[in-house]
Parts: structure tokens; sequence; C-alpha cells
């Protein structure tokens, strides 16, 4: 009930808060930070809930970020172009998945570093349809519905915000349902899942497509915002930047994917200046987590929430007494 | 005689030049406590990985109910309806008593991911189904006070318990129990006694591995015997300890002429 109170409180503050505060600086920050969050949720249905770490992620971005912009650049509808993409991207997946999660242990880490980096290749070398290194321009915006016109940058930052709600949804409906639970068994344990009548390869499988699905939303969120595509955004470092979001904000969480990615697009914001230095205040950063806050950011919340309840009950009897 | 539940033909399992199991053909029938005992490394939980499909049979066959589930995978096998516990406790970590008994209930609910996703009247009563059978579970095997705590924190003797319920409640017929009495105290091993015969009262099968012979003496039907992957001997424990070869086995040739064990 609290909870529930809690989340449309923050829902209206997201609604409302780019109203106030009519930036546009801030508001491109913001709709940055929110392909992030969609990213790093993307990273957590296959890497937190089923426990598989995905070093590739970026090519699924990248997958969904060039269908969709050379799709609609075709004359398709962006919002049609965006689904096909996801489409592809999960196909993409199960083309991976299929062969590499039947198997246990590091082989699956391994072959998505191999994946991320063949995507990279193909993205940068077949020149003649991704336009490779000098970069794809003329991607169209998505067409204007009723009442949002998403030149404006604060129509497309509540598209964005409608993605992240719906992909928040669907983390959640997941984790809650018997694919969350078949998921959490296997990350904990694979044979225990198989003998409690789990069909462990079809659940990871299935896992990985969903992810790369969504995570070819977030590029083609990103496609058609920035409008114009590089292959440098989708390198192999792309990938260990929503990892690294993943892992600071807590790996497994729903809320600790959006703390995570909020967190670090803000952060490296504000450190554009020391951008070279960046990637070392990430390291350290990641120390920290590691060593006091093993559950990210969203464990040190869940901490400092009990401690606050214990705080209060504390209070409480005090004053009963 | 009654179609055993569970029969295996020469079944077989090579390591490379290691042999496991080695032409191992018993046959279990419906509603006994069958042991399965053997000196360390006779290939007792390599039986019950073949019969979980866990590993593949290198030769052989084996039927659970007169189907043949040689080469199905384990998900299969449970969900025709034979379950585990292991040897080393195997809990999922983290996890609390209750989610670690519902996650048997999983091939349960038939319900696809675009109802969860939506929350369909026919999700939520399958969910809520699930979670009342293992309420009732918890009720009825006196574990409901420790619910919602992580399991694998409780004593061992809880955490052995919570393992065989979680067997039981993927509505198996056939439970498989790996040494379920190691590391118990005499108060837990006996409690554990008046367990397994519950299960067998309750109309299931129960396959034991256990070394503890007071716990085997006092439940089982019949006894199987391994010894370096061979079936010796089957039959009731006073047969089976009268055979000098399980003598042997046990206690080496010197004692071949004990009375029994």
């Amino acid at each position: 009930m609290k909870k529930n109170l809690l989340l449309a409180l923050l829902v209206l503050f997201s609604i409302g808060f780019p109203l106030f505060m009519s930036n546009d600086y801030l508001t491109h920050i913001l709709i940055m930070a929110g392909i992030n969050v969609i990213l790093v949720l993307s990273l957590n249905i296959i890497s937190g809930f089923a426990g598989q770490i995905s070093l590739g992620h970026a090519a699924f971005f990248g997958i969904g970020a060039y269908a969709s912009a050379l799709l609609s650049m075709q004359g398709l509808p962006v919002w049609i172009a965006g689904i096909i993409a996801a489409v592809i991207s999960a196909l993409a997946g199960l083309l991976v998945g299929y062969p590499v999660l039947r198997l246990r242990g590091h082989f699956f880490a391994i072959a998505t570093l191999g994946f991320g980096e063949i995507v990279h290749l193909i993205i940068n070398n077949w020149v003649k349809v991704t336009r490779g290194p000098m970069g794809l321009s003329g991607i169209p915006r998505p067409e204007s519905i009723p009442g949002l016109d998403f030149s404006q940058k604060i129509d497309y930052y509540f598209l964005i915000l409608l993605l992240v709600i719906l992909v928040i949804y669907l983390s959640n409906r997941m984790h809650k349902s018997k694919m969350g639970r078949a998921l959490s068994a296997i990350r904990a344990d694979e044979i225990t899942a198989r003998t409690m009548g789990v069909h462990v390869a079809y659940y990871k499988v299935t896992a990985f497509a969903w992810s790369a699905a969504v995570a070819a939303i977030a590029g083609a969120a990103y496609a058609h915002y920035v409008l114009f595509l590089s292959p440098e955004t989708f390198k192999g470092a792309a990938s260990i930047n929503i990892l690294l979001m993943l892992l600071i904000g807590g790996i497994g969480s729903v809320l600790g994917s959006v703390l995570g990615g909020l967190f670090i697009t803000v952060l490296s914001e504000y450190l554009r200046a020391f951008a070279q230095y960046q990637m070392i205040i990430y390291g350290v950063l990641i120390v920290f987590v590691v060593i006091f806050a093993p559950k990210g950011l969203s464990g040190l919340l869940a901490k400092m929430a009990g401690l606050f309840g214990r705080w209060n009950k504390r209070g409480a009897t005090n004053i009963s007494n | 005689m009654a179609q055993p539940i569970l029969a295996t033909e020469n079944l077989a399992l090579h390591f490379g030049g290691v042999v496991a199991v080695d032409k191992v053909s018993i046959s279990v029938k419906p509603g006994q406590i069958f042991g399965l005992i053997g000196p360390n490394g006779a290939g007792k939980t390599t039986m019950f990985n073949l019969l979980t499909g866990i590993y593949k049979p290198t030769s052989g066959k084996m039927f659970f109910k007169g189907k043949d589930i040689t080469h199905l995978p384990t998900h299969q096998i449970t969900e025709l309806g034979i379950s585990r516990t292991f040897q080393n406790i195997r809990l999922l970590k983290g996890q609390s008593v209750f989610e670690n008994i519902l996650i048997a209930t999983h091939y349960h609910l038939k319900y696809n991911f675009v109802s969860a996703f939506f929350s369909t009247p026919k999700y939520r009563s399958q969910e809520q189904k699930a979670k009342q059978m293992v309420n009732a579970l918890l009720e009825q095997y006196h574990l409901t006070q420790y619910k919602d705590e992580i399991a694998s924190d409780l004593p061992q003797g809880i955490q052995r318990k919570v393992e065989i319920i979680r067997a039981l409640a993927t509505g198996a017929e056939l439970v498989f129990l790996d040494e379920p009495a190691a590391g118990l105290n005499p108060v837990e091993t006996s409690e554990l006694m008046a367990l397994i015969k519950r299960i067998r009262d309750e109309g299931k099968t129960v396959l034991l591995i256990e070394h503890d012979m007071k716990l085997v003496k006092g439940v089982c039907d019949e006894i199987a015997v391994l010894n370096f992957g061979q079936l010796i001997d089957q039959g009731t424990y006073d047969q089976v300890t009268k055979n000098p070869r399980v003598v042997q086995a046990y206690l080496g040739r010197r004692y071949e002429n004990a009375q029994s064990l």
C-alpha cells in the first residue's frame, strides 16, 4: 500500500518535474538517463534475474538503433520500425543464446563479448548500409501523435518516461511470475532448478531474447532522438558501461537498475570536465560498491530504510514507555 | 505382482575407464521405502543422478511406471513424478523457505507470460492455488514458523526437512532421498524416520540412500546393496545383512564369516 503511494508520487514527480524546470539541457540529460535506464533494465533481465553475465549488451542496443533507423529511413513509420527492430534483436538474441546458454559457466559471458565485437565490426564496416564510421544521418523523428510532437525535447521526454514505466512493469511482472521464479532458481543453482521441473535452457534463452528486445527498444529510442548514429556508441566499452550501471545500482533489482542508470548518467554529466579520468572514478566506485554495498544502491537504500524503520520503532516504544 | 514403479535394466555408466554403475537391474514396488546402500563410492548417488536424468547412462534402460525414461531430460522426469533431495543440501541461496518450496510448483502453473503480464484471472487463480498448496504443506509438516526465514540460515535438520518437503511439493509419486540423516543429531534422525514413514503412508514411494544403518533397519521395506557399481544383493534388511558378500563389502574379507552387520 505504502509502496504504491510512493510509486504514484514518483511518477507524478517525473511527469511534473520537467514542466516546472523547463530547461532543455536538463530535459536532454533526463532523456539520456531514461534510455540508459531502459538499457540497464534490459541487462537486468538476463544478468540480474537469470544470473548470466552478458558482456556484449551494447550489440543489441546497436542492432535496435540501426535496424529502427534504417527501416524508418526506408519509409516505414518509426513506431513500426521500432517494434520490428525489437523483434530482429530478439531473434539475434535467440541465435546467440540458443547454442551458448545450454552450456554452464563462463561460456555465455565470453560468447556475448565476442558477439558484441562482431556487431560493432559489422556496423563499422558494412558501409553500404550503415555508412560505417561516417555515421548514419537523416533519421526521422517519431511521427507526432495527438498532443505530443516529438521535435520538442519535453515531448520526447514523456515518450521515454512512458517506455521506462512500461519496461519497469514488464520486469516486475516477469519477476513475480513463474518465469521470474524459474530464473532466480537458475541463478541460484541450475541442478536444483532442473530437478524442480524447470526447463533451464528454455528459460535462459527466453530471458535472453526478452533482454535483447528491450535493449533494442532503448536503441530505437536513442536513434530517433539523437538522429545520428555512429559505430562508436556501440563499442565494447558501452557494454561494460551498462554492466557498471547495473552493478552500482544493484544487480537483480528493478529499483537498482533504475537508480544505477540515473546515477551514472548524471554523474558522467557532472564529470564531463574530467572525461579522461572518468574510468578511474568508476573503477574506484565499483571497488567501493563491491566491498561496502554488494547489493548496490538499492541494497543501500533498503538498509537505510531498515535502519530508519528500527529507529522509528524504537522511538515509538520509547514514547509508549 | 504389481507393476514396479521404478525399474532399471542393466543400467550402466562409464566415466572414461571408470565403471561407476555396472549393469544394475533393480525394481521398486509402489508404496515401498526402498533402501540403496553400499560403501562410499559404490555408485549410489550416481544411480540417483542417472535416474533423475542429470547423468545419461552409457547403456541400459530405466522405466518409471512402465514408461521408458532413459533419454528424458531432468525437468520432464520431474514432471512425470520423480523428485529428489541432495546429499549436500541444495536449497536456493538467499531465498526464503516459502520461495524454496514454491519453485517446486513450477510445472503445475500452466499460464503463459502474456497472462502474467496482464495479471489475468487465470494467472491470479493459479498463482493463488500454488501459494495455498505451499502454505498447506508448510502447515502440515510444521514448518509454518520458518516460512519467511532464509532457508540456508536454518539448522541442518530443518534444512533437510525443507528440502524433503520441496521434493514432495512437486507432486512426485516417487521421492529420492540422498543421505537425509547426514549431519543430523539422534533426535533429528528419529524425527526424520517418522517423516519418511509418513511420506510412505501417504501413498508415495521412497528411494533412500543412507549410511545410518539404524535408520535403514528402521524404515526400509526392501534394500539393494551396491559395491563398486555392481548390485550385490537385493532383499529385506535381515536377508541382505546375512549375505557374506555384503558383509565383505562393508567390513572386508576377514569378516566374511561374521553373522551379520
